[in-house]
C-alpha cells in the first residue's frame, strides 16, 4: 500500500517515455513500502490466529489481498514499465473496492444484527442515505471525470475516486447510525473500524482534492505522502485493536451444567410420579 | 468519541450502572424533572443495550434466552425512540400522552430485563427489579 504514494504522480510524459517506477523511487519510499508490507503480513497472521475470520471474514480477506498486492506491485515496479505499474495499481484498487464494501457490510452485520429488533423504518433510512451517497459519487464522477491521455487509465481513476467516496461515506453512515441509536461496539471491532475510518476519510479527501484542483500543483507530492501516512496510521489502529482482548461472555461452567442436569432429573422424576398418582386417582 | 464501546458485560454490572426511574405522577411536571427523567432512562437504555450486544452473539440461536435478549434489544430501541419524542418544554395533554407512551415502553423494557436476568442470573432478579 505504499504504492498509494505514487497514485497521482504519473505525469503523462512518464507514461509515454516508458520509464520505470524504480527510477522515480527513493530509499525512503522503499522503507515505507517494506514496512507496510511487513506490517500487513503480521496483522494477517494475528487476525488468523485470533480466528477473526468468524467475526470479520472480509476484513481478514482484505488484509490478505493487501499483503499480496503490496508484494506483487513491488515486483511490477522493479521489473516493468511505469505504465504497466499504473495499470496494475488501478486494477488492484478496482478489486479492493468490492472487498471494502464487504468489510462495511461485516460492520453493518455486527452492529445492527438482529435486524428484526431495529425500530421500524431504520433500514429504509440507512438504504436511502446510501443511495444519496451513491448519487453524489456518480454526479461528481460525471461532473469532473479524471483527466489523462490514456482513456482506460482515466476511467479507472474516475471509478476509484467515486467508489472510494461511496465506501467511505457508507462506513460513516453505519457508524453514525449506530451512534445515533446508541448501539455500542466491542473494543476490537471499534478499533478496526477506527482504522478504516481514519484512512478512508483521509484518502477520500486527498483523492477529491487532487481530482478537483489538478495534479500539477507543487504540493501534490505532500498530499500523496499524507495519504500513504494515513494508511500507515490505519495499520497502527488495527495493530492496537488486534492486540486487545474482548471481554469474554461468562458461560456456565461444567459443574453448574452438571448441577442443573441433576436438578432436572429430580424434577422429571417427581413429575412422572405426580402424573402416575394422578392417573391412578382418576382410574380409582 | 465516534464509537460507543461496550462497558457492561454482566447482570451485576447492569445493576450497578442503572438508575432507578420513577415516572412523575403529579399533573405539573417541571422541565428539570423531565430532563432528569430522560437522562436516567437513556443511561438505563445504554446499559441494557450494552449487555444485550455483549451476550447476543454467543446466545444459542433459537433458544429462549436469545429470544428474550432480542426482545430486550427491541424494547430498548423503542424506549429510546419514545424518549426522543418527549421534550423538556413540557406542557399540555399532548405531551402528557407522550410521557404515558414512554412509561408503557419503559415498563416493557423493565419486564424484558427481568426475564433476561431470570435466564442468566436468577438470584439477582430482585436487585435488578428494584434498581430499574
Amino acid at each position: 500500500m505504499a504504492t498509494r504514494s505514487h497514485r497521482a504522480r504519473e505525469p503523462d510524459a512518464f507514461l509515454r517515455n516508458g520509464l520505470r517506477l524504480k527510477q522515480y523511487l527513493h530509499s525512503g519510499d522503499y522503507l515505507l513500502w517494506g514496512t507496510i508490507a511487513a506490517l500487513q503480513l503480521v496483522l494477517l497472521a494475528f487476525a488468523c490466529r485470533q480466528k477473526l475470520t468468524r467475526k470479520l471474514p472480509w476484513y481478514v480477506g482484505l488484509l490478505a489481498f493487501f499483503s499480496a498486492k503490496s508484494i506483487a506491485l513491488m515486483a511490477v515496479a522493479q521489473l516493468s514499465s511505469y505504465a504497466l505499474y499504473m495499470y496494475a495499481y488501478y486494477v488492484g484498487i478496482t478489486i479492493e473496492i468490492p472487498l471494502l464494501i464487504l468489510v462495511v457490510y461485516d460492520f453493518f452485520k455486527i452492529v445492527f444484527e438482529p435486524r428484526s429488533t431495529l425500530p421500524p423504518g431504520t433500514l429504509p433510512k440507512i438504504s436511502l442515505t446510501m443511495v444519496c451517497v451513491f448519487l453524489a459519487g456518480a454526479v461528481a464522477a460525471i461532473w469532473r471525470p479524471s483527466q489523462s491521455t490514456d482513456v482506460m487509465l482515466a476511467l479507472l481513476r474516475t471509478v476509484h475516486r467515486s467508489t472510494e467516496f461511496v465506501v467511505c461515506c457508507s462506513l460513516w453512515t453505519v457508524i453514525v447510525y449506530a451512534r445515533f441509536m446508541g448501539i455500542p461496539w466491542t473494543r476490537k471491532v471499534a478499533g478496526i473500524a477506527s482504522g478504516f475510518l481514519f484512512y478512508l476519510t483521509t484518502q477520500t479527501l486527498v483523492t477529491s482534492v487532487l481530482a478537483f484542483v489538478g495534479q500539477q500543483q507543487p504540493w501534490v507530492m505532500i498530499l500523496n505522502r499524507v495519504s500513504s501516512g494515513s494508511y500507515l496510521v490505519g495499520l497502527g489502529f488495527w495493530a492496537i485493536a488486534l492486540s486487545r482482548k474482548d471481554i469474554p461472555v461468562e458461560m456456565p461452567t461444567q459443574a453448574e451444567l452438571g448441577y442443573l442436569q441433576t436438578l432436572w432429573t429430580k424434577v422429571a422424576a417427581s413429575h412422572a410420579r405426580l402424573q402416575q398418582s394422578l392417573s391412578d386417582r382418576s382410574k380409582a | 468519541m465516534v464509537f460507543k464501546q461496550i462497558s457492561v458485560t454482566s447482570i451485576a454490572e447492569v445493576i450497578h450502572n442503572v438508575q432507578q426511574v420513577e415516572f412523575p405522577t403529579d399533573h405539573f411536571i417541571s422541565s428539570q424533572e423531565i430532563v432528569e427523567l430522560k437522562r436516567k432512562i437513556k443511561q438505563n437504555c445504554d446499559v441494557m443495550i450494552a449487555y444485550a450486544q455483549h451476550v447476543l452473539p454467543v446466545a444459542a440461536k433459537g433458544s429462549y434466552h436469545e429470544a428474550i435478549l432480542r426482545q430486550l434489544r427491541q424494547d430498548v430501541m423503542l424506549v429510546r425512540a419514545e424518549c426522543g419524542k418527549v421534550n423538556a418544554n413540557f406542557a399540555g395533554a399532548k405531551h402528557r400522552s407522550k410521557l404515558t407512551q414512554l412509561h408503557a415502553a419503559y415498563e416493557e423494557m423493565r419486564l424484558a430485563a427481568v426475564l433476561v436476568c431470570q435466564g442468566a442470573e436468577p438470584e439477582l432478579i430482585d436487585s435488578l427489579a428494584v434498581a430499574l
